[in-house]
């Protein structure tokens, strides 16, 4: 399959002082459409790092990052802003919705980066809504909502613009089993049912058994690539 | 105006520090219009005033002259016109309106002395026939709803009757206006003759005296003439342009301006430092949700604008409903209190909504600035790892 991520030679390191702190080191990534990776490690190995570096969020110091099609290394400010827009759809770990907005409007967000009329953006709200099974929620601010519920709404926010790819850190971080069941279980729709490339971070291996690969890092380099034991 | 949910979203996200600082702001302009309603009205008063016409009063503790003084002036060289001014303070109806009636000689007062004040001639006449007759100025038949031919009874603070009432009649016999000013249109100009003839004390006194000068240029050497005049006497006078009186009687309360400006200055920087902090510590506790918003693609000059918008919307808003609140209060303060010390025709000029609106622009900008600049700045990563 055509491989949407690559990463050639990366390195990313952080500046304490006189020292240099390797974080990333010569790595080497393929990631084909339609796969869903999980990354693993413990924490410090760099898998955030190179999840933000994936995303747009961050800088790599040496290498090539190329998503698809688009190096995206070379990109800088209102550029790299408009891609990451366009292509990139991000579930945090503590979800990061607006509280004083409802779940409708903290999904619309990106919409209004787009040129779509108010009357557009509600009908794609209310697919997304659908989509992550909380259309009767659509007035309720993330305070009224579970853990579980406003990951959902940050699933659907992440995912309205239709971004190339879905970049998850440690999106069931905060959740007790069964909604971090839920969520992993939504994950794996989008994943096989509508085709979406998604990357996830997490330290769960039960979590990384719902994606198609995993990936262990440790120290700023990939050491073990395997196909996971896929979650039913 | 989509992005206008997230700049109200965020004005919301503490709503009792925000309505803290809303009526924080609402205090500090409506204080401002109150004190520069004050200032700048005054100012104003200032140019309607002028150094054609001066005012004598008596020089030891501003004691009350005799009529006698009146063929004297009328004598001294460069007077144009002289007329004797004794005041009645009364209340019209109820205690709170009070009014103030001005015994002048009324052919002096229209024809020469204050020409520029709007009067049909045979009211004049009208005037000299009618032995308590008055006019009225406009803004105050407006307030009142009086016409010619009414009766207006007020009852006096100041000066009694012969039989030792306090009730005094007057009938209207017309309305005069001051085109340039008219709120200044308010005093009731009665006959100085009728009152002196009928009250009990102080017959034969005069409060001020206002002299018309040929040439303003020569004000001062009048003035000097007129004093001079009765240096020798046991009435000396003290005799100044009509501005300068007006500044002399505002200075025995102080510097007044220099007054209102300190306290209107200090409020203002006060609310400067009370509406930057509550900009700061919004932005600083809604990082997360800034870096979240970049990370989505919100661009820095989106981020920089919605949280400008924000603390202008508070500061606009705010701003104006205590600037809207002064505005509908002042009058009535002055309404009220103004005849008391001849201030009831005060009104904000509209320089000092403009003024305020401008200061509510620049409180905004320079609490606004350095927040909005952090949210432009934030390092996405940064500001992910800070909650």
């Amino acid at each position: 399959m055509q491989a949407i991520v690559e990463l050639k030679g990366v390195e990313k390191f952080y500046q304490r002082g006189k020292t240099k702190v390797p974080v990333l080191q010569k790595l080497d990534l393929s990631i084909a459409q339609g796969e869903f990776l999980a990354l693993m490690g413990p924490s410090g190995s760099g898998k955030t790092t190179l999840l933000n570096l994936i995303a747009g969020l961050d800088e790599c110091n040496a290498g090539e990052i190329n998503i698809g099609g688009v190096r995206i290394d070379k990109l800088r400010g209102s550029k790299l802003t408009a891609w990451r827009a366009r292509h990139i759809g991000f579930v945090f770990q503590f979800y990061n919705l607006i509280p004083a907005l409802t779940a409708a409007r903290n999904i619309e967000l990106p919409l209004l980066l787009t040129n779509l009329t108010a009357a557009q953006r509600a009908k794609h709200v209310a697919a997304a809504l659908q989509l992550v099974g909380l259309s009767d929620r659509a007035k309720h601010k993330p305070g009224e909502l579970s853990g579980g519920q406003q990951q959902r709404i940050g699933i659907a926010r992440a995912l309205i613009a239709d971004p190339t790819l879905l970049v998850c850190d440690e999106p069931t971080g905060d959740l007790d089993r069964q909604s971090a069941d839920d969520i992993l279980g939504l994950l794996q729709i989008l994943n096989r049912q509508h085709g979406k490339t998604i990357i996830m971070v997490t330290h769960d291996q039960k979590a990384a058994d719902y994606a198609s690969r995993q990936l262990h890092m440790d120290k700023g380099s990939l050491i073990e690539s395997r196909t996971a034991r896929v979650a039913a | 105006m989509k992005y206008f949910p997230l700049v109200w979203a965020a004005l919301w996200r503490r709503k009792l520090r925000t309505w803290f600082t809303i009526i924080s702001v609402v205090i500090a302009f409506f204080l401002f219009g109150m004190l520069q309603g004050v200032n700048l009205g005054l100012d104003s008063l200032f140019n309607i005033l002028s150094t054609e016409r001066l005012r004598s009063s008596g020089r030891i503790n501003n004691n009350q002259m005799p009529l006698a003084h009146l063929q004297q002036m009328k004598a001294v060289p460069g007077v144009k016109a002289v007329t004797p001014l004794t005041p009645v303070i009364g209340t019209y109806q109820e205690p709170g309106n009070v009014v103030l009636a001005l015994g002048i000689d009324i052919d002096a007062w229209f024809n020469d002395i204050y020409p520029t004040m709007e009067m049909p001639k045979e009211n004049v006449v009208a005037m000299q026939r009618t032995r308590n007759g008055v006019v009225v100025g406009k803004a105050s038949a407006d307030r009142y709803g009086w016409h010619t031919g009414d009766h207006i009874p007020l009852q006096a603070l100041n000066v009694k009757q012969m039989d030792g009432s306090s009730a005094w009649d007057f009938e209207i016999v017309g309305i005069y206006d001051i085109p340039r000013a008219p709120q200044w249109a308010t005093n009731v100009l009665a006959n100085y003759d009728y009152i002196n003839e009928a009250r009990l004390n102080g017959k034969n006194l005069v409060q001020q005296y206002i002299t018309r000068v040929d040439d303003p240029a020569n004000y001062q050497k009048v003035a000097t003439a007129i004093d001079e005049l009765f240096a020798n006497s046991a009435n000396q006078t003290m005799t100044m342009s009509e501005q300068d009186f007006v500044r002399t009687l505002l200075a025995q309360l102080g510097n007044i301006s220099y007054l209102l400006n300190g306290v209107v200055g200090a409020v203002l920087f006060t609310l400067l430092f009370l509406t930057a902090n509550t900009m700061t510590l919004s932005v600083r506790e809604r990082i997360p949700e800034l870096a979240a918003l970049k990370t989505i693609g919100f661009s820095d000059r989106v981020l920089l604008a919605t949280v400008l918008v924000e603390v202008f919307v508070l500061c606009g808003v705010a701003g104006g409903l205590g600037l809207g609140a002064s505005a509908v209060v002042f009058p009535k303060l002055m309404n009220t209190l103004g005849p008391y010390v001849g201030l009831e025709g005060l009104r904000i000029p509209v320089k000092v909504y403009l003024l305020g609106g401008g200061i509510a622009a620049l409180v905004a900008l320079v609490s606004g600035l350095p927040p909005a600049l952090r949210a432009m700045r934030l390092n996405i990563v940064d500001g992910l790892v800070s909650r």
